[in-house]
């Protein structure tokens, strides 16, 4: 898929099939059957990947008023951008033109 | 497994509240402010996949192992191996007319059990069609395949999972053979191992 430089970009987890998310209120983990792999995620992580793992795609903006209940600023739409970066380099997730 | 997510606490909404004076921007802040993956764990072992062409020999060690992988260790997968869905309609890479003309029992092949004499006179072609399990028929239909794809690919070991004379073995042994030195196979075994690389043989 080819994306559009400067375009929006959307998320979406397309393995959720393959991905199991318990969370606690101390945070969460993320068990990956294609690898076996286990990882323990943050409170807020572990809220972005649950919205996630719906299979409906979301931009940075959405997840973070998803996370906030209330209208972003622009420090928190980095804020979750960095944590959908993590997601991707683990393979959760992959980006899509918005 | 998607359905087995599930929250056992919804952790920033509890946060929200009013007597910890922090209101939740800033606890979602905090959050997003720290690393979101705070520990990982790769595991040593992932499952082998069905349809995986191997080798018997891989595969008896994958057995031993519950058919676990070491995440370090290569396994050798590409190994041509044709399914008897794939050749009752295809031949490519064959002499012409070669299914439709070489007997299942014939110096050809070299296969000479013919379990309730329902082989007699059959050709390749004809037991790759051949449904249900009468005479050994599910053992058969794997072992034409498997035979099919070392002619076509000239017999060569390095490229096909199961050579002509193993072919061979199994068939006349009705199953039980020996894969590699100092193990035999039963029918079971045997019939285990072709499920796995091509799927189950429909009976």
């Amino acid at each position: 898929m080819t994306l559009e430089p400067g375009g929006r970009l959307a998320w979406v987890c397309r393995r959720a099939q393959a991905l199991l998310l318990r969370r606690w209120p101390e945070g969460g983990v993320v068990y990956d059957a294609a690898d076996g792999s286990l990882s323990a995620v943050s409170p807020v992580a572990a809220e972005l990947i649950e919205r996630l793992l719906d299979g409906q795609p979301a931009d940075a903006e959405a997840l973070a008023q998803h996370l906030l209940q209330a209208a972003p600023e622009p420090e928190d739409i980095d804020g979750v951008n960095q944590h959908l970066a993590q997601f991707e380099h683990m393979g959760f997730i992959e980006r899509i033109p918005s | 497994m998607s359905d087995m997510n599930h929250s056992e606490d919804v952790v920033v909404q509890e946060a929200e509240a009013p007597a910890s004076g922090l209101s939740r921007r800033h606890l979602v802040r905090a959050g997003l402010s720290a690393a979101p993956v705070l520990a990982a764990l790769k595991s040593n072992t992932v499952l082998a996949g069905d349809h995986t062409c191997i080798k018997p020999s891989t595969f008896s060690s994958l057995r031993a192992a519950q058919m676990k992988v070491s995440a370090r260790r290569e396994l050798k997968t590409d190994y041509e191996c044709q399914s008897h869905g794939y050749w009752k309609n295809r031949d490519g890479g064959l002499p012409n007319k070669y299914k439709t003309t070489t007997k299942f029992l014939s110096t050809e092949t070299g296969f000479t059990q013919n379990p309730g004499g329902v082989y007699t006179n059959k050709t390749l072609q004809q037991v790759l069609e051949n449904g249900g399990n009468q005479g050994n028929a599910a053992l058969a239909r794997h072992v034409v395949a498997a035979f099919l794809t070392a002619k076509a690919y000239q017999n060569d070991p390095s490229r096909v999972m199961l050579t002509q004379s193993q072919c061979r073995a199994i068939w006349n042994g009705q199953g039980v053979w020996q894969p590699f030195a100092g193990t035999t196979w039963t029918l079971s075994q045997t019939m285990a191992y072709f499920d796995m690389v091509y799927g189950p043989a429909f009976l």
